[in-house]
């Protein structure tokens, strides 16, 4: 739908004509918005979906050398090793997931056999799957033996202390910081920076190179010996305080809270938040002079609370009378074919959606019949989609003032646009990053 | 000559201007992103609630409960004990503050050292405040020289609240901001979050982290492309990318 340009509520994209002076499309556009902004985020759900390793992966591994125990969650190294390349290495069956902060795994040393060169780290798909993660470009790995740390060549850097038997060592990346890193024992062993030629999909790797040496990994079936969760919690701590630092203009929650209350009509709560805020020591002023346009805003403000009110104690027939008493262009008796013939066909058209064009059409034959409790479409007047109906009444009032601008606007107080951009951000941003990194999510901060 | 050197200026321009190329997007585009965003009215309006209650606006956090349905998370009961507590110490009735603080919950103030010694503190700059000198020393030297030798930073800032007195005009001093209502406001800030603290409850709002947050993403996110950004948090219009 057109944003600019509109006029008391008719758009200028030709179909208006077919409407004259009536606001149905309106009213289908904002039900349509509402039903959408109700239901379950995308973002949520991908985030369940993507899939972690849960074993290893034995058609890829570099079977001469080793053998995978049939649960697939340890290996052995079978002979006696002469070089290097006959490194006994095997990936996870999955790549690890990237959509979250942190991933994580952990091996148990059972034996290190006779030489305990046993390697924990990350590879990509096309590994060379005979040599020693971390010996290879786009690899990496923390190798018991020396305790150092392989980033795609032969020599290693110092990192940490070797691991034997009995050692539980893992291995992790961190996408909001774009590190790997790696615990001994239940301790953090150290972090190093994740190369830019490492991005792709990576899997978590293992690897044997001694007669006898055993390893059991675990992707999470069991306990960590490594605190994920404290390790996790300190991550986002750290990313916060650099948050908190920020500085904000002044008083501008003050000034959102309040513009909120005026956009959905919580008259009540306003007059006593402002009352309040002016007792405050010391008190706030967020008129004007903070740059909120109240004007557009406080329009219709006790009308708009009155039919909220009405809507969710389901006095509907109240409420639709005192709409046709004074908004008589937003609704229409008797016209509900029309309507819905024009729901059906212009808006399937327009949104491109399935299935959404019952919703719509029943809402409009709410408002269009003269007793809409008996009618078919009375479960709307159930609670839960009460307060669906009252946002969409309010837009629609707000949408009859002469001074919008926008009719997205009537349906978005600022606040809302606010926290769109900083999802649409986050997103971009993590889309930037090859998808890596987790999503912004209101819920999870509430 | 001149020439081939303009024509390596402008190679050297285009190179440079490649290599920090960002991505584009488009204000159609970004605002097709938006629109595919899901927030939820309940979340929002949870959120509302959640900055009224920890601000203290009882009223309006009963009047919203009533107009929008949404439950408080934290029992309002409990506010407005937490508000009478912070206006006192906001008025200068430090000793009608802390007699309420214990009232409420006496643990507050036991684990609370600094907290304790901070009221106090503003007990010490009230008395001097009002000219009562003589008490004020007979207090210093029994409630709070006691903590500060305990405590080397209170010593100090014991001190510091001391050395009024030795200034004829307390307005021109040094420690003159001590005085000051804003040292009212510090102190009242101080216990109104260890109150809610101690009532498992966050002691700052929400709002704030997120609006700082969204400051922090776009920064984040010039890094990486120019795309329609909002400058003015206040009535959140999207401003074209500059390119």
């Amino acid at each position: 739908m057109n944003s600019s340009n509109t006029n008391n509520g008719q758009s200028n994209n030709g179909k208006s004509s077919r409407l004259d002076g009536i606001n149905r499309d309106l009213g289908l556009y904002f039900l349509e918005l509402s039903r959408l902004r109700s239901s379950a985020a995308p973002t949520e759900m991908e985030e369940d979906e993507e899939e972690a390793p849960k074993e290893l992966n034995t058609i890829n591994s570099s079977g001469g050398f080793l053998v995978v125990a049939p649960d697939k969650l340890s290996v052995k190294y079978t002979t006696v090793n002469l070089h290097g390349h006959d490194v006994g290495v095997v990936q996870a069956n999955k790549p690890a997931p990237v959509k979250r902060l942190l991933y994580y795994f952990e091996i148990y040393v059972k034996d290190a056999g006779a030489k305990g060169q046993i390697a924990i780290g990350f590879t990509n798909e096309g590994f060379k799957m005979r040599r020693q993660p971390g010996w290879e470009v786009n690899s990496c790995g923390y190798h018991g033996d020396d305790g150092l740390l392989y980033r795609g060549q032969g020599k290693g850097d110092a990192f940490g202390p070797t691991y034997t038997t009995g050692d539980t060592v893992g291995g992790g990346i961190n996408y909001a910081s774009q590190e790997f890193f790696f615990t001994k024992n239940g301790v953090l062993v150290g972090t190093v920076c994740k190369e830019k030629e490492m991005k792709g999909r990576l899997f978590p790797t293992i690897a044997v190179h001694s007669q006898n040496e055993e390893v059991h990994v675990n992707f999470g079936q069991k306990k960590f010996a490594f605190d994920l969760k404290e390790y996790e919690a300190q991550e986002r701590l750290k990313r916060q305080m650099t948050i908190e630092k920020i500085s904000l203009p002044p008083n501008i929650s003050y000034g959102l809270v309040r513009s909120y209350l005026l956009h959905y009509g919580y008259e009540d709560t306003l007059n006593s938040f402002d009352l309040a805020s002016k007792s405050t020591i010391p008190p706030v002023y967020i008129a004007q002079e903070n740059g909120f346009d109240e004007q557009d805003i406080g329009y219709a403000l006790n009308q708009r609370k009155i039919l909220r009110q009405l809507i969710r104690n389901g006095e509907i027939d109240a409420a639709i009378s005192k709409l046709r008493d004074w908004y008589p262009q937003i609704v229409q008796v008797g016209a509900l074919e029309e309507a819905v013939k024009y729901g059906r066909i212009e808006l399937a058209k327009f949104f491109r959606l399935a299935g959404f064009d019952d919703l719509v059409q029943d809402c409009v034959a709410l408002l269009a019949y003269e007793h809409p409790q008996e009618s078919c479409v009375g479960y709307l007047l159930e609670e839960s989609q009460r307060d669906l109906v009252a946002d969409t009444v309010n837009a629609m009032i707000l949408s009859t003032n002469p001074n919008t601008q926008d009719m997205e606007g009537c349906l978005q107080s600022y606040l809302e646009r606010l926290l769109r951009q900083l999802t649409a951000c986050c997103l971009e941003r993590r889309s930037a990053n090859g998808e890596q990194g987790e999503a912004f999510l209101l819920r999870r901060v509430l | 000559m001149s020439l081939f050197w303009f024509v390596i200026r402008q190679l050297a321009e285009i190179e440079e201007q490649m290599a920090t190329s960002k991505k584009v997007i488009t204000r159609e585009e970004w605002e097709k992103r938006l629109n595919d965003v899901k927030i939820r009215k309940e979340d929002m309006n949870k959120l509302v609630m959640n900055f009224l209650v920890t601000e203290g606006y009882v009223e309006a956090a009963e009047k919203f409960q009533m107009e929008s349905g949404t439950e408080p998370d934290i029992d309002l009961a409990t506010i407005t004990d937490r508000m009478a507590v912070k206006k006192a110490v906001q008025s200068g009735n430090v000793e009608d503050a802390i007699e309420k603080v214990n009232d409420l919950n006496p643990e507050i103030l036991d684990t609370n050292p600094q907290l304790f010694f901070h009221l106090q503190q503003q007990r010490l700059i009230e008395l001097i405040r009002n000219g009562k000198i003589e008490e004020a020393l007979e207090f210093a030297q029994e409630e709070l020289a006691p903590r500060g030798e305990e405590n080397q930073s209170f010593l100090e800032e014991l001190e510091r609240t001391v050395s009024l007195l030795a200034f004829e005009d307390v307005s021109n001093c040094p420690v003159g901001e001590l005085l000051d209502i804003s040292q009212r406001l510090k102190t009242a800030s101080e216990v109104n979050a260890a109150i809610l603290t101690s009532q498992s409850h966050e002691k700052d709002p929400k709002l704030p982290s997120l609006l700082k947050m969204l400051i922090w993403a776009q920064n984040q996110l010039d890094e990486k492309a120019a795309y329609p950004r909002i400058n003015d948090l206040s009535n959140a219009t999207l401003e074209d990318p500059t390119v």
